[in-house]
């Protein structure tokens, strides 16, 4: 026998003598996998990850005109994190929005979506937080807002109001494929949070579920199966891969929250998962679209004659230094650098992608990113390439201006909740939830 | 120290509206090109351009800023645009060799159709103090290689996407 | 004259080397006074210049020229702001403006090998530097990651660290010519600040083949960047300001900097430390500008050094037209370079130089090349694409020795300002010759084996400009030979300190900027170190 034989046979007697402890352990490997899994698909790192920090450490800054929330540590250290929570601490915190120490969370933690996850993804989900992740005793800065706003317990009340604590309940008329896309989008990918517009308490409107709605600066797009309004005419295929790798043949491109969501979360679910996400949203779309020919390399041409630069307005002016560049004289994009001609970010009910992109650039984790223009070009200079770029390569009639760039700058219009509390129109509690509503509003631009 | 562009200003001052200095961009009024590039010299200048370049389909808007560029920096232009047109007419065997060599007698006509001939391929009219743009994208020197490069400063494609093999495009 | 400003640090020039040690140096809290002869520009202002510029050959076309600052020119007329003196032209470039001359290069970063530090100890030729390779390692390496440079690990400067960013893939030229050159020749990919991914805000190269004059997307460090961020980093940023002289106490430090805006009025500004960062010619002239009762001769310039010593790259090149198409113009402009020839015994006897082979578009020079030649019609266009396609450009990076004699001085014409214009006097001597026919030899080599055809050699005899501008402001430790000590600190002159490649005693055989930024860096530590109880 050889060396390698008898190690194999020896291997094989411990495997026996120890085959239950080891199973037992293998089961709860298992778990812990299949929670990390969900902490992707539920892309906890996007605000518990602070870029330069440990894992899940916290520390994410919202910033507030009333002062900055910070995430909180969820490492299973004692001291610092969650690391002395119970399965029921955890699942009360994750899908009822209170804490160990029985505060109320603010709802920038999405446990309104959580609220619909089973109870074994919730006992997964435990599993890796507290075995399958490193504990970090480092505190994060506390949340320390002024009064009135720094009183959690009013929370109760809007829960009353909003929290939907039923848990997700298959419709045994579908496919199972389709209810593991609905589960995934109501609960753990938690779309609503964004593409959802919101009430005046900034509680989602079930009614118009998916139909789009401002974070502020980017606006998250109608994903509605409506042809017109939504993603009707995307192909499922084209929906799997713009989730997975952040474009699609279609000429879409993410870019701000979106792309960071498929760069940390939708891009590393597996494929069936997004299958499942497509088939939910777009249930009457074909699999797959005529496949669009590899864009090669064109040629450049335009009139650049002197007597045509003479003519050209203030927003081709601007296009034509600092966009054809890479994306081609009339928008019709370079040997694989995105087309705007087509672009379904041109068909939006506003120009605010197109003047983020512009302000912000495009960058994705791998591949080829874009330039922000935010230091180059003046508000009125973006205010006019975006109309330029809406008109000319989406014939849209949307348009905006120098005002609204600004504005976009800043992070987005003012919220509400200042001139409310200013005026003492409504009470603390009012304005409190109105607050933590609107840090829901804000954890999403990016 | 010279002070050109100071001269240049100073040169082309009552012709052309100026953007920039020192050899940049001369705007050429788009009323003085109509109105100075009849239709007939521009169909002269299209049918000799032709000729020299052994291309029917020349573009127009090139061709109207071209002419206007010759007739900037050059004021005979219109008459040695005749006279090449006539030599080229009774002597078309010029044209049938490999490179431009008129005889002695006809050096100016060459210079013309040196002149002409650069201006489509390198967009630019006229030398040194009097050089001026006319066309970047749309010279016949970038239309020529426009399967395998951009013109400088337009993106080629993402980041490596050079590592392959230059194909021309596959139509 | 204005009211007085005054801070802790004042910086003049805000070129990549002014503005990295400004940035250090406001980030530890002290007050810093940026001052820029030039205006500010914008990156898309720049590109729709080029575009629409008659001279696209020339990089500097696209810049504004302002004769309040003005910067040498050559085309279409030499405007003559450098007078030339000496047997060899110095036809130096530069741009004053807010970010300087790395505004347009191939954002080549290299390091020197160690040896080029001792070339006197170990050849017996050129001046051993006051500093060694081990001194300043780390400062490369900081500088590197400020840049985001990659290049070949193995390219003769050992690293500790490796390169902060992954190679740029290489073009198809640049795989062609390394396959059919090698074993004999060794092409590798050059040392640049060139993204191959997202780095610091700044995307990655997408092969706009632009990189002179203008990237259009910001995938190349340059010093614009610098600049602005000096500026967001609390420096106080003054352009289109023109230093004309700097005032000193009877101790020789320097106590204020007097300067002119572009209306000519003047102000002044006074500050505890001075750092004069305005290039190889221009701050040797701010210094013999600044001349005294005191100080006759200029400041630093007590035993006649300053502008002494002035070296570049004498180059020559070579252009051939390979037998298979390469098609140049896809991808960065300077991807590649021989780097086999930078040292070794030989170079007690010859001059050293590195071989560099151009990817950029070759399709304007040729077909100026294809009419001058009188072709027309089909043949125009299908001669355009044959050379366009093979057409190979070469020259070198030769070192040249210091020699005293090769100086800047003061001429005696004005500038708009009224201040005197630089005179340069430059010779190639016997050394640099010997190395350059080594070169011919080589680059015949290279052409043989690419199977060229329309060998065109450079003028014999003629040598451009690398722009690589060092020696007048040599370091040094003895006052007698070099304007600055180790530091950069002016020799008789406590508070005076000087950045950027004069400060470099030899030029070695790459591109300059990565050790003056180094250097530069290392500066505003000693600065930092030495007023840190002011």
């Amino acid at each position: 026998m050889t060396d390698a034989g008898r190690i194999v046979l020896s291997l094989g007697m411990l495997a026996l003598s120890l085959g239950a402890g080891v199973a037992r352990a293998d089961d709860q490997q298992a778990l812990i996998q299949r929670g990390e899994y969900l902490a992707i698909a539920g892309d906890c790192a996007a605000c518990h990850t602070e870029e330069g920090r440990p894992a899940f450490s916290g520390g994410h800054a919202i910033s507030s005109p009333l002062g900055v929330i910070y995430s909180t540590n969820i490492t299973p250290s004692d001291s610092a994190g969650i690391g002395s929570y119970s399965l029921e601490q955890f699942d009360q915190a994750l899908r009822h929005g209170v804490r160990a120490d029985g505060r109320q969370l603010y709802p920038a933690m999405p446990y309104t979506a959580y609220a619909r996850m089973r109870d074994e993804d919730i006992a997964a989900l435990y599993a890796y937080f507290m075995h399958g992740v490193a504990p970090v005793d480092d505190a994060p800065e506390k949340t320390d807002l002024p009064f009135p706003f720094n009183l959690r317990f009013s929370m109760a009340a809007w829960n009353g109001l909003f929290l939907d604590q039923t848990p997700f309940t298959p419709d045994p008329d579908k496919s199972e494929q389709f209810n593991r896309g609905a589960y995934l989008v109501e609960g753990l990918t938690h779309c609503s949070t964004c593409h959802t517009p919101r009430n005046m308490l900034m509680a989602e409107k079930q009614d118009q579920a998916l139909k789009g709605a401002s974070l502020g600066t980017w606006y998250a797009p109608d994903i509605t199966a409506n042809p017109n309004t939504g993603i009707g005419q995307w192909s499922q295929q084209q929906l799997i891969e713009y989730l997975t790798t952040g474009h699609a043949d279609n000429g879409a491109t993410a870019g701000g929250p979106m792309l960071e969501a498929i760069d940390k979360s939708f891009s590393r679910m597996t494929p069936e998962d997004i299958k499942a996400i497509a088939t939910y949203l777009l249930p009457d779309s074909p699999d797959t679209s005529a496949p669009t020919p590899a864009p090669g390399l064109r040629p450049i041409r335009d009139n650049d004659t002197p007597a045509a630069l003479e003519k050209i307005g203030p927003g081709e002016r601007v296009y034509r230094d600092s966009c054809a560049t890479c994306h081609g004289m009339q928008g019709e994009g370079l040997n694989g650098l995105p087309a705007l001609k087509g672009h379904p970010v041109l068909k939006k009910p506003t120009a605010d992608n197109v003047s983020m992109a512009i302000l912000e650039g495009v960058w994705p984790h791998q591949g080829q990113a874009m330039i922000g223009f935010d230091e180059e070009l003046s508000d009125t200079e973006i205010a006019e390439v975006t109309n330029y770029v809406m008109h000319a390569f989406g014939r849209s009639d949307v348009h905006t201006d120098a005002a609204r760039v600004a504005e976009l700058r800043q992070g987005g219009a003012t919220s509400p909740l200042l001139m409310l509390a200013r005026v003492g129109m409504v009470g603390a509690g009012v304005a409190l939830v109105i607050l933590i509503a609107w840090s829901i509003w804000r954890r999403r631009r990016g | 120290m010279t002070q050109f562009s100071r001269r240049r200003v100073l040169k082309v001052a009552g012709a052309f509206a100026l953007t920039g200095v020192a050899g940049q961009t001369l705007f050429l009024s788009s009323a003085r090109a109509s109105s100075e590039a009849t239709q007939n010299t521009l169909d002269r200048f299209m049918g000799v351009s032709s000729a020299l370049t052994a291309r029917e389909d020349l573009d127009g808007d090139l061709a109207r800023a071209l002419l206007h560029a010759h007739l900037l920096t050059d004021q005979d232009f219109p008459e040695a645009l005749s006279r090449l047109e006539a030599l080229l007419k009774a002597q078309p065997a010029l044209l049938s060799s490999s490179r431009l060599a008129f005889a002695e007698d006809q050096s100016a006509q060459e210079a013309t159709a040196r002149a002409m001939l650069s201006g489509w391929y390198t967009g630019v009219v006229g030398e040194g103090d009097q050089a001026l743009y006319v066309s970047f994208v749309n010279t016949l020197a970038n239309v020529a290689v426009s399967d395998v490069l951009v013109p400088p400063s337009f993106s080629y494609g993402p980041c490596g996407s050079w590592q392959a093999p230059p194909r021309p495009l596959q139509e | 004259m204005n009211k007085d400003i005054s801070a802790d640090v004042v910086v003049i020039g805000a070129g990549v080397c002014g503005s990295l040690l400004a940035t250090r140096l406001a980030r530890t809290g002290r007050s810093v006074l940026l001052l820029e002869s030039g205006p500010k520009i914008r990156r898309s202002d720049l590109v729709r210049r080029y575009r629409e510029s008659a001279f696209k050959s020339d990089f500097m076309s696209p810049y504004p020229y302002s004769p309040q600052a003005p910067q040498p020119r050559y085309t279409p007329t030499p405007n003559d702001y450098l007078d030339q003196a000496g047997p060899h032209p110095f036809k130096a470039q530069y741009i004053r403006i807010f970010g300087g001359t790395t505004w347009h290069w191939a954002a080549q970063l290299w390091r020197n090998v160690p040896n080029d530090f001792r070339t006197q100890s170990l050849y017996g030729v050129g001046r051993d530097w006051p500093i060694s390779y081990d001194d300043l390692e780390d400062y490369y390496y900081q500088a590197e990651v400020i840049a985001g440079v990659g290049g070949e690990p193995d390219n003769g400067s050992p690293r500790k660290q490796p390169f902060p960013m992954e190679r740029v893939p290489a073009s198809w030229l640049q795989q062609r010519v390394t396959e059919r050159l090698a074993p004999e020749f060794r092409v590798i990919d050059d040392a640049t600040g060139r993204n191959s991914r997202s780095y610091d805000g700044r995307p990655a190269c997408c092969g706009n083949n632009n990189c002179m004059p203008i990237c259009p997307i910001d995938a190349q460090y340059h010093g614009g960047i610098a600049a602005q961020q000096a500026e967001d980093s609390g420096v106080e940023v003054i352009t289109e300001a023109v230093v004309y002289q700097l005032e000193h106490d009877r101790d020789g430090r320097i106590t204020a900097a007097n300067y002119y805006d572009w209306d000519k009025n003047r102000h002044r500004v006074t500050g505890r430390t001075f750092v004069l960062a305005a290039n190889a010619i221009e701050t040797p002239r701010l210094l013999l500008m600044s001349a005294s009762e005191q100080f006759p001769e200029g400041l630093a310039n007590r035993h006649d050094m300053v502008g002494r010593h002035l070296c570049d790259h004498p180059a020559i090149g070579v252009t051939f037209d390979a037998d298979e198409p390469l098609w140049p113009g896809r991808g960065p402009v300077s991807p590649c370079s021989i780097g086999q020839f930078r040292d070794g015994e030989f170079r007690s006897e010859h001059a050293p130089f590195r071989i560099d082979i151009s990817n950029g578009s070759k399709v304007a020079s040729v077909t100026k090349e294809l009419l001058k030649e009188g072709y027309f019609g089909r043949e125009l266009e299908e001669q355009v694409r044959f050379r366009s396609a093979r057409r190979l450009s070469i020259k070198n990076a030769l070192e040249q020795l210091p020699d005293p004699e090769n100086r800047v001085t003061l001429s005696d014409k004005r500038d708009d300002m009224g201040l005197p214009t630089p005179r340069l006097h430059w010779s190639v001597g016997a050394y640099e010759q010997k190395g350059t026919e080594q070169v011919r030899q080589y680059y015949d080599r290279i052409a043989e084996k690419l199977g060229a055809t329309n060998v065109q050699h450079s003028k014999p005899g003629a040598f451009s400009n690398r722009q690589h501008i060092t020696g007048t402001l040599s370091m040094g430790h003895d006052p007698a030979t070099s304007v600055t000590d180790a530091w950069g600190r002016a020799h008789g002159h406590d508070n005076l300190f000087m950045v950027g490649t004069g400060v470099m005693p030899t030029v070695g055989t790459c591109n300059v900027t990565l050790t003056a930024m180094a250097l530069a860096l290392r500066t505003a530590d000693r600065i930092v170190e030495e007023t840190r109880h002011d």
